[in-house]
């Protein structure tokens, strides 16, 4: 709330008009059906990122590249969708299937890199996110970039991989009830499996897990590889959904947004879905309020911004408190 | 009771309740005379340490007052409390590893010019004070090199240097052998003569006797015994603690031995610094039996039992479970064999503190038919599991779905005997399984470890309690760094001095 409210300071100091200004930034996002498709729709992938994070913080591995894989999955699903020939409903399948994959084959690495030599994950992962912008930039400039078009994008996917819009005149695609769907898969694993179970411990006490019996090494590339998956297959869906093609830099801060909204739903797969909704509305209310006032769309990165700095910040008092609470547990006895 | 003139420090009517419902003092009162030596003495769980955490300004109280010198005193932090010349010695010790003593000591007072630091004088000045109290201890040398009795002198002395004059020390003896025992009690009385006073919070009773001219006793949050003497006999100050007489003898049938259920051949195990940390060490293990390994911490044992239960692969030697030999680092495997552990950090590595007591107690049976189905939890069977361990145990939980951070000390360590004896292990390690746990508790502890020998358990009982290991063990086995110093055949006939000396290293055995 004080993140919103360090943007509606930025928003007085730089509107002529400041209470107009936010008011078209609250209520734009619900100012018809074709804005609320689009908040929605901006929903997606930020649900499946989030929903990829929130495993491997789960299991205390700090997947910071999150973007990456979401790259990597988005760019296989292209692949899929352009190349291959298949029925309609199969094809989406196949472009998912092909999409959390390489999302899952390239989180996979650094998660045995921790495993195996015990590799900083903040780093590596973060560094593939570089590998991940650069390969595609490569791939669109040179062998996949379509030939019809003058600027770097790849070929169009085919009708039979696309997904159909749901909220017409909205963009807003069918990729919202996949969403839902994993948000339901995520909280089954997480709560009520015996995998999520022992994935869970672990990553509240690794230590006590080892003493337990369950193997820490396989936790951490099973929370790297699912977590890659579903950030990947949000990049594949956002593929068929929307964008139909690849291009270069699209949403380039999914995989750090995903961060916050995991942080503000405590980590919990039920809560992924309204911390989503929060940031999509954000940032359509952002871009409403750019497109119909004199504010800058860039607004929303200082709100974004704010509600990092208390997010991060929550956490560390949320860790103070457990130290004192600790502290006070050892008086008792 | 009160008169200002006779009692420098009083403390009336002091009543805390912590945010979880535990009313921690019920209206304590408590009075303090200038240079007395004031054992203040309960079981873990009595409010003792919470009571001087009042004091001391890490706790706030919700009613009471304190008195210092005739003046109403609130300290709001330990900085303060220090400045009124009230320090407090922690179970946990609060100090900088990688530096020397002396520099931990001057710390936040340093000597020097500006940003200088003056080494020099630090550890002249730290000297002069260890000179003054006879401690035995080098103040150059850096505090992670020190045992973990020579640290807690570090402790006292950075509270004198801070100018302290009265010295809270919270269970001083716990982490000690009999011989540094002795020598801190020594020092302590050297310093009441030279009139600082002190407050010695212990659990155990003999301890506090021996060093106390006075006595006061809590129970349940609340003074049981006011400013008792110490001339009255144990057993009275032991009733008063417990409210009823908890007897430590132990009645042992014969052990019946049977299989070989565990054996080490050679076994070594290397730190980072390539030194030995277990040292050759070889024995075995029936089933049926109980062997104690007595060893003052930090002298490899916790590194033997890390190894034995898989989690630390050992650097040479062998070891085999019912035949089998252990191969490569693998917990899961060796608790397969039948081996259940309690290790000795219950709280860091026995349990997860975030997570329920359910799913704390359960993760041995999650795998197995019955409590899950096609890889999904079945949560019925798991909290029927959980709420029969709870009763079985007599764990004190308000509900099975609270964290286990929310419970004491005492009702961990049942949680974590729950689990691992339930399992009806073939072997059993059990490292310092009844530290810091109350008397009555303790004895629980006891006979849970002979009920599972009478069942035929083999146990490898790992504790510095002399008197624990003499009661429980069918023989025992002296570890000073790393290696086996001495064995006994008949815990009976062996003292703990005798112990004490094979644990120091100061006595070698007739061979």
């Amino acid at each position: 709330m004080i993140g919103v409210g360090a943007g509606f300071i930025a928003i007085v100091l730089t509107s002529s008009s400041p209470l107009n200004s936010m008011y078209v930034f609250i209520t734009g996002p619900f100012s018809s059906i074709y804005w609320i498709g689009t908040t929605l729709n901006r929903a997606i992938p930020l649900i499946f990122v989030g929903l990829g994070i929130t495993i491997a913080f789960k299991a205390r591995v700090f997947n910071i590249g999150a973007q990456g894989q979401f790259y990597i999955g988005a760019l296989l699903g292209t692949l899929a969708g352009v190349y291959l020939g298949l029925p309609p409903v199969l094809h989406v399948a196949a472009v998912m299937a092909a999409s959390g994959l390489a999302g899952a084959a390239y989180a996979f690495l650094p998660g045995l890199f921790k495993s195996r030599w015990g590799t900083n994950e903040i780093v590596t992962t973060l560094m593939f996110n570089f590998i991940a912008i650069h390969l595609i930039s490569y791939l669109l400039a040179n062998q996949f970039q379509d030939p019809m078009a003058n600027y770097n994008v790849s070929p169009s996917v085919r009708s039979s991989a696309t997904l159909p819009e749901i909220l017409s005149p909205s963009p807003l695609h069918a990729g919202i009830l996949i969403a839902v769907l994993f948000v339901l898969l995520v909280f089954v694993f997480l709560d009520k499996s015996v995998f999520g179970y022992k994935l869970r411990l672990s990553g509240l006490n690794p230590d006590f897990s080892r003493y337990g019996g369950i193997d820490r090494g396989v936790v951490i590339i099973a929370a790297m590889v699912l977590s890659g998956a579903l950030a990947g297959l949000g990049g594949g869906i956002r593929i068929i959904g929307v964008q139909g093609k690849l291009t270069e830099g699209f949403l380039p801060m999914v995989g750090y947004d995903a961060i916050n909204i995991s942080l503000i739903a405590r980590n919990h797969p039920l809560g992924i879905v309204p911390a989503a909704l929060f940031f999509a509305f954000l940032g359509v209310g952002g871009e409403v309020a750019g497109l119909f006032t004199d504010v800058s769309p860039h607004l929303v990165n200082i709100i974004k911004a704010g509600i990092f700095y208390l997010v991060t910040a929550q956490a560390l008092f949320g860790f103070v408190e457990k130290l004192i609470s600790e502290d006070r547990l050892e008086s008792l006895a | 009771m009160s008169d200002s003139e006779e009692f420098f420090l009083e403390m009336e009517g002091i009543r805390k309740t912590y945010p979880n419902g535990v009313r921690a003092n019920k209206d304590v009162d408590f009075y303090v005379r200038r240079g007395e030596v004031h054992g203040l003495v309960g079981e873990n769980g009595a409010g003792k340490t919470t009571l001087m955490k009042v004091l001391y300004g890490l706790e706030g109280r919700d009613a009471g007052t304190v008195t210092l010198d005739g003046e109403k005193k609130r300290f709001q932090s330990p900085e303060d409390a220090i400045r009124s010349g009230i320090g407090m010695v922690h179970q946990h010790f609060r100090l900088a590893p990688g530096f020397s003593v002396a520099e931990n000591v001057v710390l936040g007072q340093e000597p020097g010019e500006g940003p200088r630091f003056d080494f020099d004088r630090a550890v002249e000045r730290t000297g002069d004070l260890v000179e003054d109290f006879q401690f035995d201890l080098d103040v150059t040398s850096r505090v992670a090199d020190l045992s973990v009795g020579k640290r807690q002198y570090a402790e006292i002395l950075r509270l004198l240097y801070q100018g302290a004059e009265t010295l809270v020390l919270d269970e001083p003896t716990a982490v000690l052998t009999p011989q540094e025992t002795e020598k801190l009690l020594a020092s302590l009385e050297r310093l009441a003569d030279s009139g600082h006073t002190l407050i010695f919070i212990s659990h155990k009773i003999e301890k506090a006797l021996a060093v106390s001219d006075v006595l006061s006793v809590m129970r349940d949050g609340e003074i049981v015994g006011e400013r008792v003497d110490t001339k009255i006999s144990q057993e009275e100050i032991s009733r008063l603690m417990v409210g009823r007489e908890v007897s430590l003898e132990v009645d042992r049938v014969p052990a019946e031995t049977g299989e070989l259920v565990l054996e080490t051949r050679n076994l070594t195990v290397r730190g980072k610094d390539e030194l030995p940390l277990v040292d050759n060490v070889s024995f075995g293990l029936q089933g049926g039996e109980i062997l104690g390994i007595a060893a003052v911490q930090g002298n490899g044992q916790s590194e033997l039992v890390e190894a034995l239960s898989g989690l630390r692969e050992p650097s040479a030697g062998e070891i085999f479970f019912r035949g089998q030999k252990l191969e490569g680092v693998s917990p899961g495997k060796v608790r397969a064999l039948g081996l259940s552990y309690v290790p000795e950090d219950r709280t860091e590595t026995g349990v997860a503190s975030e997570a329920t007591v359910t799913e704390n107690l359960t993760l041995p049976w999650v795998d197995l038919p019955g409590f899950s189905r096609s890889g999904l939890l079945q949560e019925k069977q798991l909290e029927r599991k959980s709420e029969e361990l709870i009763s079985k145990f007599g764990i004190t939980v308000s509900n099975p779905d609270s964290p286990v951070s929310s419970l004491s000390g005492g009702n961990v360590q049942k949680l974590v005997l729950a689990r691992e004896l339930s399992r009806e292990p073939k072997i059993l390690l059990a490292a310092q399984p009844t530290r810091g746990l109350d008397i009555k508790t303790k004895r629980f502890v006891w006979d849970e470890l002979l009920e599972k020998r009478s069942e035929g358990t083999g146990i490898l009982l790992v504790s510095s309690d002399l008197p624990e290991v003499r009661a429980l063990s069918d023989r025992i086995a002296v570890v000073c760094e790393g290696s086996i110093v001495a064995r006994f055949d008949e815990p009976e006939r062996v003292s703990d001095e005798d112990l004490g000396l094979f644990m120091m290293g100061t006595k070698e055995e007739k061979s």
